[in-house]
């Protein structure tokens, strides 16, 4: 993990919400927030909190109410959408409804920021590609109609597409939501592996919660209070985890790492 | 180019495939008549018929795409209709003013211009309602009202104006590829050519769109600027073809299928090429089978394109029954 001290991303004082007309309705107040190269973070927290807010807001999609985001040195709003596209790289949960596509050209698609004004492939184009298929463990699918395809291996195609899109950042919004336990592991497997192996900083939203609390190397732990960050370790410790849900109802505990519906509630049932 | 030729050469007066091909390299041919009819009428139908036909196509690929819309295209979605209605106001409403209507000399400019206005009021129109309605089957249904709005109107226009002008009318709505001379000729295929060149930048943004607007945008792409080109394009080219030939039906809708189908791939860049040939030549068929070898009489083109292409639709569904 080299250059540890200089962030890919960062907020200042950042907050998110929505904005109709003049009224503001804040998600999230003075965030600041920094990732590294490198590093797999899990950003956690119930439904509704705005997990998906957050996420489209550091992408650049969504406007901040207030504060800055940074990619390495240059404020976000001041970089054109076509060279953030080749900075940061999303997996969103919507499906594409591409019939006639294979996997190589939904692929190849990721080109986009980098090619001509007729999108064609040059031989780095290609080679990215290559090896985004070979990472993501698909070249032997690369020739399959997207639709022909499982949940699991439609997700990796995806991801992979995310890969070859070159940028230092990944976002993947709730990549493992519809998949099994066995593509889920799988998949918090690859991103981990992706991270480390191609020094790449990847940011997920999740619900797995002991799933991200033993793979993440970061977890941003999102409340109403505001986000917590900070290692896995660091946050069962503290006794952050628990905060995440209503306490009356669920209990965390912190030495097998599990959920369990507290005591008092089960005696009022 | 066989297809050209055989067009040219299937009519009320058959000539001979040899006759043509001289003819138009220039050589003198046998008969004096044939070669009136050859420049005069033929050439520049066969050559509308490949414009339209080609133009058309391509509308509709871009239209599904844009829209995410398989059974997008401009006459289901009532695009036609509103170039039709733009027409029936310019050709009725001169009637209810007292004044004479001609379609075809000076006044097809206007034509032209009233096509391409209504064109574009329904097209805005469906696209601020696709907006906030995804669904398939209700945009389908917005674009069916559109055509008996459109035809409730041009109705009520019909009651109020002369026979005369009500002909003039009626006989542009069969869609009719016969209505270019050598002087109007000129104008659509300035306009054709102008939205194609305008349309080949587009054809990267289109494959970005295949993932949805969402994952365009973090591609880089921005989406209200390529949206507002494509409608502009497929508005205006759709407003002059079916202000020149009238309503044809099916050819935008169902080309791109039968162009995706064959070529199995979603690429533009390999579709764009392949539906501009593919819709000239089904239109210069469909043309030839109109003109019926030998009789004296035409059918109209829209018959023909809707016998074509309404099975092509109904082959569509059965084959994919999901079309959201």
């Amino acid at each position: 993990m080299t250059q540890k001290n200089v962030p890919i991303l960062s907020s200042k004082k950042l907050t998110i919400g929505y904005k109709k007309k003049s009224v503001k309705s804040f998600i999230a107040k003075d965030l600041d927030l920094e990732l590294f190269a490198g590093e797999l973070v899990c950003l956690l927290g119930k439904n509704g909190i705005g997990k998906s807010t957050l996420l489209r807001t550091l992408t650049g999609v969504h406007p901040p109410l207030a504060g800055d985001i940074r990619l390495k040195d240059s404020l976000l709003q001041d970089i054109t959408r076509q060279h953030v596209a080749q900075k940061i790289a999303v997996v969103l949960t919507e499906k594409p409804e591409t019939s006639n596509l294979s996997v190589y050209e939904l692929v190849a698609l990721s080109r986009h920021p980098y090619t001509n004004w007729m999108g064609t492939l040059k031989k780095e184009d290609k080679k990215e590609i290559d090896l985004a298929l070979q990472k993501t463990d698909l070249t032997d699918l690369q020739h399959r109609k997207v639709d022909e395809l499982s949940d699991g291996q439609l997700q990796r195609v995806m991801i992979c597409r995310a890969l070859a899109q070159n940028t230092e950042l990944i976002i993947l919004d709730e990549p493992t939501a519809h998949l099994d336990i066995q593509h889920k592991i799988e998949t918090f497997h690859l991103l981990k592996k992706l991270a480390h192996d191609l020094d790449k900083c990847i940011l997920i939203s999740t619900h797995e919660i002991q799933l991200a609390l033993q793979i993440a190397d970061v977890i941003w732990l999102m409340s109403e209070q505001g986000i917590y960050s900070g290692s896995p370790e660091k946050l069962i410790e503290k006794d952050h985890i628990g905060r995440l849900f209503d306490n009356t109802l669920i209990h965390f505990d912190k030495n097998n790492l599990q959920f369990h519906i507290s005591d008092t509630s089960v005696k009022n049932m | 180019m066989v297809f050209f030729i055989l067009n040219i050469s299937f009519g009320s007066v058959s000539i001979p495939a040899a006759e043509i091909l001289k003819n138009l390299s220039g050589l003198p041919t046998e008969n004096e008549t044939w070669t009136y009819i050859i420049t005069q009428y033929r050439l520049p139908k066969a050559i509308t018929a490949v414009l339209v036909g080609s133009g058309l196509s391509v509308c509709g690929l871009f239209m599904q795409t844009l829209f995410r819309n398989p059974m997008a295209g401009p006459y289901v979605l009532g695009i036609s209709s509103g170039a039709g209605l733009g027409v029936a106001l310019l050709i009725m409403g001169t009637s209810i003013l007292g004044g004479k209507y001609l379609i075809l000399g000076n006044n097809q400019i206007a034509t032209v211009i009233a096509g391409i206005l209504g064109a574009l009021v329904i097209l805005i129109t469906v696209m601020t309602v696709s907006a906030y309605i995804k669904n398939t089957m209700a945009l389908l249904i917005i674009g069916l009202m559109f055509g008996s709005f459109t035809a409730a109107i041009i109705s009520i226009l019909s009651y109020f104006s002369s026979a005369q002008n009500l002909q003039q009318y009626m006989f542009w709505s069969f869609g009719s590829l016969g209505n270019t001379g050598w002087t109007t000729l000129p104008i659509l295929s300035g306009i054709y050519f102008l939205c194609l060149l305008w349309a080949i930048p587009n054809v990267k943004s289109l494959n970005a769109l295949l993932l949805g607007e969402n994952y365009a945008k973090s591609l880089g792409l921005s989406i209200p600027f390529t949206r507002n080109q494509i409608l502009m394009i497929t508005g205006i080219l759709t407003g002059v073809i079916t202000a020149f030939a009238g309503p044809i039906a099916f050819v935008g809708l169902a080309v791109p299928h039968i162009a995706k189908m064959l070529l199995q791939t979603s690429d533009h860049r390999v579709l764009f090429p392949a539906v501009l040939l593919m819709g000239a030549v089904i239109m210069l068929i469909c043309d030839t089978i109109s003109q019926v070898p030998n009789a004296a009489f035409v059918l109209p083109i829209n018959a023909i394109t809707s016998m074509f292409g309404a099975p092509v639709v109904i082959w569509l569904l059965l084959k994919k029954r999901k079309l959201s």
